[in-house]
């Protein structure tokens, strides 16, 4: 078949030779292997589907190999998706024959509502642009920099090209100018102004933080905070070298309006503890990053909508095309093929399977140094940390069947499942996620000398009678029965509504009540790491509970210290650093 | 049926069509439009194939402006993106087969750890990777990268077009000049070999590992 007839070009120049359309050069191929493969990828016809469908149903062995064959393809995620450099269109027409080039602007441009000429969007086109063209590119590898490739174009192009641009100018740019300003206050803003291009101001640059936005798009380890371009100067390396002309002129450029609205952003950001202002940096330098990669339109649309509002939704929109752009043939296939009702449940199962790659690879990462040591991470590197949180399953989770166990059938069976894991494969991190997942679920508190109150019939009547058909959550009752502390807070609950006085204690509201070892740790140990305050408020609530355990169990946790059979072993701040995963937008729980 | 019927009808179908048609009819603006939608999927693709952000855009650039050369002959008898990675799959073999031919430095290799590969932060910060371009994460990244390089020319391009391009088995044999069946054959080794590549990767979430005795292999080469 000649390449003509196949719709395809000739080769050109002529000395190209064109690929062989042989099928001989690979190996011979697993039959059943490439079933497998063309049935992950939506490309059997219905018997054959049907066929390995069956196979897989019958054969561990094949579904493990599916499983194993999916999840590498979806590694292929996480490679970076490369965009052109902003003037590669340009460069790219530059190229053609003189008599070929297009007459109008040569650079990829958007039209301007109401405007008989193109706005230019890019800064390669800006009257800046020259500027900045002289000036280069910040040098990347510096500081912050390296978030910065296209950031100067999305300044320069808020700063200039959306002159033209009627919404936007509404927005950034009121129709009045301002050139009064004393660089040396303003050059930290200055400096980061192509962070904050397309910011309205800091509760926009919060929404940013939020859920499936900004949040978990670089991820940087916590350990590796941000370098500020003013450190960046202060150790001899101003990101933009000594080019910050272009940005001065954009700044000088805004109306005194957007000027001061983009002085009290930079100062809220600064006025942040420093932890807080990293992780709000990444959010921005993720932004600026994302902004600067969007095609022409979809930026333009973003940083033209006329409120805060509107912005976050069309980047919310933007985002979520993003995310449907990304689904391969095969899932496609398979939204498709469900109504229309219940395809909000499979992408959100994708989006959460997804969710936990991720939150695995940042909890590997997280714990990088330990990985390379080819040591268990903390607790599971000792024979003792290992029996400590043996136990806390044990006996707090109590994670054996039972009417005292307090996990779900499914959360039992995927904590027996991590923890063989752990034991046969090393792979302490998820158990030890999983461990933390769980004792965030099931909090416990202090249990009492004795007994415990566990079922309805451990209350003394008339108590119980009045309680039972008063209350409308006997349902409540019934599912917490024989569990602690579940079944006593259902109960302390239920009186409450009812308006009852419990007769007897339902747990141990004074240190003397809780059962060893926990007394030892509150007494010997809390009561006197306590501030009369603290003391204080503790003493006020003795004899009352719920009240006074939750209250020792929340200083427990401010003073970093583990209580016995209540808490996770070991230091809950070691818990906290090991197991919990953090992101640039924040704390997001265990892997 | 006529070629103009055909052309008249698939147009109507496929605006990318109509945009090249107005291309081959001298229209310079509808060039710098073609290349301004398509510069985003061309040299993500390029960069995907040969790992080097300049080398992926002169490729791309070369793709272009190949478009533009041979528009005249364009005839429209399949989706236009199937014929403009038709182009780009003759380009970057050529590419890849010439760099086989004539050994360079390797790009981003890196050498394997106890995961299978060092992360780029080893060394700690300096002032040529600061900490914030020293992302651990990068080192996924290059592990996958170097499972990727680690693919025969043929199966990365098909790799590459199915994975990121979202193409089906047909389109991919009609840009590679392949039957179907050679596709699927090709796809199967490819995904193979990345599967063995990235064996030590793929269980982080605490699903359990394929059974032993379940790796049995044809797929190598």
């Amino acid at each position: 078949m000649s390449d003509d007839a196949r719709g395809r070009p000739p080769a050109d120049p002529p000395n190209t030779p064109a690929p062989p359309a042989g099928e001989g050069d690979d190996a011979p191929t697993d039959p059943d292997e490439a079933e497998l493969v063309a049935y992950l990828d939506g490309e059997l016809d219905t018997g054959a589907s049907r066929r390995v469908a069956a196979r897989l149903a019958a054969d561990p062995v094949a579904r493990a190999k599916a499983a194993a064959l999916k999840k590498s393809f979806d590694l292929l995620d996480f490679l970076p998706r490369p965009d052109p450099s902003p003037n590669f269109a340009h460069r790219t027409l530059d190229k053609l024959p003189a008599a070929g080039r297009p007459p109008s602007v040569p650079a990829p441009h958007f039209q301007a509502p109401g405007s008989p000429t193109p706005a230019p969007v890019l800064a390669s086109s800006a009257p800046s642009a020259s500027a900045w063209a002289t000036a280069g590119p910040p040098p990347r590898g510096r500081g912050w920099s390296w978030a910065v490739g296209g950031l100067a174009a999305v300044a320069l192009a808020v700063g200039a090209g959306y002159a033209g641009h009627a919404a936007a100018r509404t927005f950034f740019f009121p129709p009045a100018g301002d050139a009064n300003l004393s660089l040396e206050a303003d050059r930290r803003v200055v400096e980061n102004l192509p962070l904050y291009a397309g910011v309205d101001d800091f509760n926009y640059l919060a929404r940013l933080t939020e859920g499936e936005t900004f949040a978990d798009d670089l991820a940087p380890p916590a350990d590796a905070p941000p370098v500020p371009p003013e450190v960046a100067r202060a150790a001899g390396e101003s990101p933009w070298g000594e080019n910050l002309e272009p940005l001065i002129r954009a700044f000088k450029a805004l109306p005194v309006e957007r000027q001061k609205q983009v002085r009290v952003l930079d100062q809220r950001l600064h006025d942040q503890p420093p932890a807080d202002r990293d992780r709000l940096t990444r959010v921005l330098e993720a932004y600026a990053v994302w902004l600067a990669r969007l095609p022409d339109a979809e930026r333009a649309a973003v940083l033209a909508a006329a409120t805060p509002d509107l912005r976050f939704k069309v980047v919310a929109d933007i985002r979520e095309a993003q995310w449907q752009a990304r689904l391969t043939d095969g899932q496609r296939k398979a939204l498709a093929a469900l109504p229309p009702a219940e395809r909000g449940a499979l992408t959100q199962q994708w989006k959460g399977e997804q969710a936990d790659r991720k939150r695995a690879w940042l909890l590997r990462r997280q714990n990088w140094e330990t990985i390379r040591a080819d040591r268990p991470p903390w607790p599971f590197d000792t024979d003792a940390g290992r029996k400590g949180v043996a136990d806390y399953v044990r006996t707090t989770l109590r994670v054996e069947g039972t009417a005292s166990g307090r996990l779900t059938g499914g959360e039992a069976e995927r904590l027996r499942a991590a923890q063989e894991m752990a034991e046969r494969e090393g792979e302490w991190l998820n158990y030890g996620a999983a461990v933390l997942a769980l004792a965030d679920k099931y909090p416990s508190l202090p249990e009492p000398v004795g007994r415990p109150v566990l079922v309805v019939a451990d209350l003394p009547q008339p108590f119980r009678a009045r309680l039972v058909k008063g209350g409308g959550e006997r349902k409540a009752l019934n599912a917490a029965a024989g569990k602690w502390p579940e079944f006593a807070l259902a109960v302390a609950d239920d009186a409450q509504k009812a308006g009852l006085s419990a007769p007897i204690p339902l747990g141990p509201a004074r240190p003397a009540d809780f059962r060893e070892p926990a007394r030892h740790v509150v007494e010997g140990e809390l009561l006197p790491r306590l501030g009369d305050e603290e003391r204080g408020a503790l003493v006020s609530l003795e004899g009352k509970w719920p009240a006074y355990p939750l209250k020792v169990m929340e200083l427990a946790r401010k003073t970093d210290l583990p209580v016995p059979g209540v808490t996770l072993p070991g230091l809950p701040s070691l818990w906290e650093k090991t197991y919990r995963v953090t992101r640039p937008g924040g704390r997001v729980g265990p892997s | 049926m006529s070629i103009g019927q055909t052309s008249a009808q698939m147009a109507l179908r496929d605006p990318d069509i109509r945009l090249m048609l107005r291309v081959r009819d001298d229209d310079g603006a509808a060039f710098a439009e073609l290349v301004e939608r398509f510069q985003h999927r061309l040299v993500a693709v390029m960069h995907h194939l040969v790992g080097n952000a300049d080398e992926a855009e002169d490729l791309a650039q070369e793709v272009f402006l190949r478009v533009y050369r041979v528009r005249k002959k364009y005839r429209p008898r399949a989706k236009f993106s199937t014929w403009l990675f038709t182009i780009a799959n003759n380009l970057a073999l050529n590419a890849l087969r010439d760099r086989r031919r004539r050994p360079v430095v390797p790009l981003e290799v890196r050498e394997s750890g106890p995961l299978g590969g060092t992360p780029a932060g080893t060394a700690g910060p300096t002032r040529d990777a600061p900490p914030a371009h020293n992302l651990q994460q990068e080192e996924l990244a290059a592990v996958i990268r170097t499972a990727l390089d680690g693919l025969n020319e043929r199966q990365r391009v098909a790799i590459v077009l199915n994975k990121f391009e979202d193409m089906n088995y047909a389109d991919i044999a009609d840009v590679m000049g392949l039957t179907g069946k050679a596709v699927k054959s090709l796809l199967s080794r490819a995904r193979a070999k990345l599967r063995e590549a990235l064996q030590g990767y793929i269980y982080m979430d605490g699903d359990a590992p394929p059974p032993a005795g379940g790796d049995s292999d044809g797929g190598n080469e």
